[in-house]
């Protein structure tokens, strides 16, 4: 995904955290929405959908993990790839942020080149999202996983959790039928191994988490996968 | 000649001033949270501080924030004062040469 033209959203309190973002971000091609504040921003968003959004943590009022947690439940911020900087170092927080969403984690201070390193990784990832398809029944999850983009075969991946390969399809199925899915179990899967795409060769994990809950509908299933990626 | 100095990336120098007013605005703001020995406050501004001033080249300001955040966790007000008066020692005595990085 082509980055020009794009427009980045920065949420952060500090003005200092705002411009060095500002400048860094503008500098490889985004256009720029600054807000103070997770209350500031969601009006922002109402108005113009951002790209990108660059999101601090440790706010006064509503913090960092407030907004993901709504962008969790709201389909019109869902879809916005979330970076995530503050100056929290500590694994569990770090976790916490890309458990709920966000795509990638900064450590303040802010380094412009891995900063941008970082974003463009994240505009790298989405172009090359496999495309899910979630089918969901009352006792049964099976989700079928479109990796014709990533070429992968059996023989160069790794496959942990409740999934197979359909050889030769370029499909990875996942069944739960044989899980008991009753309400808030949790399932761990993952895939690892090397994709080749326009791009190049390169490094293949997958992996997500499922909340089995049979009654959620097809949609709410998907938003519990958006987990899965490529990197 | 300057007792302190940041090499800064030349990408920085138009917004430098942003940063050297929030900076000094977040002084006053552990000044008076000193006087008030406002721990919780202290604790905000040194982790803020921390975390801002190394991305505009001053690691030895985030170094005293640092320093600062602890103190403030600890509520060991002379921690905090030595941490404060190098923050602004440092800040009197400190000159920005901005560098083109490759």
């Amino acid at each position: 995904m082509a980055i020009k033209g794009k427009i980045a959203l920065i949420i952060d309190d500090d003005p200092s955290v705002r411009a060095l973002a500002c400048k860094v971000v503008e500098g490889i091609g985004f256009e720029v929405m600054e807000a103070s504040g997770v209350i500031e921003a969601l009006r922002m968003i109402k108005e113009r959908v951002p790209h990108l959004i660059l999101l601090d943590l440790n706010m006064p009022e509503v913090n960092g993990f407030s907004f993901l947690k709504m962008a969790q439940q709201n389909s019109k911020l869902h879809d916005i790839p979330v970076v995530v900087f503050s100056a929290e170092s500590r694994n569990n927080t770090i976790l916490k942020a890309i458990e709920m969403g966000a795509q990638d984690y900064l450590v303040k201070p802010l380094n412009a080149k891995v900063m941008i390193q970082k974003i463009r990784r994240v505009f790298h990832k989405i172009k090359q999202q496999p495309k899910f398809t979630m089918l969901a029944s009352p006792k049964k999850i099976e989700m079928i996983v479109d990796v014709e983009l990533m070429r992968l075969s059996s023989k160069d991946c790794e496959i942990d959790g409740p999934i197979k390969l359909i050889p030769g399809s370029g499909l990875l199925k996942v069944s739960l039928d044989s899980l008991d899915l009753k309400e808030g179990n949790r399932f761990l899967c993952s895939v690892t191994g090397t994709h080749h795409s326009n791009l190049g060769k390169g490094r293949y994990v997958s992996s997500g988490s499922f909340q089995g809950m049979p009654d959620k509908s097809r949609k709410e299933i998907a938003k519990l996968t958006r987990g899965w990626r490529v990197e | 000649m300057a007792k302190y100095k940041v090499m800064a990336d030349a990408m920085l120098e138009s917004i430098m001033h942003v940063f050297q007013k929030t900076i000094a605005e977040d002084i006053i703001r552990i000044k008076v949270a000193i006087d008030a020995s406002d721990f919780e406050d202290l604790k905000a501004v040194g982790h803020k501080i921390k975390g801002n001033a190394g991305g505009y080249g001053f690691d030895q300001l985030g170094e005293f924030a640092k320093s600062l955040e602890i103190g403030a966790k600890e509520s060991d007000l002379p921690k905090i004062q030595e941490a404060y008066d190098s923050m602004v020692e440092y800040l009197d005595n400190v000159e920005i040469e901005y560098v083109e990085e490759e």
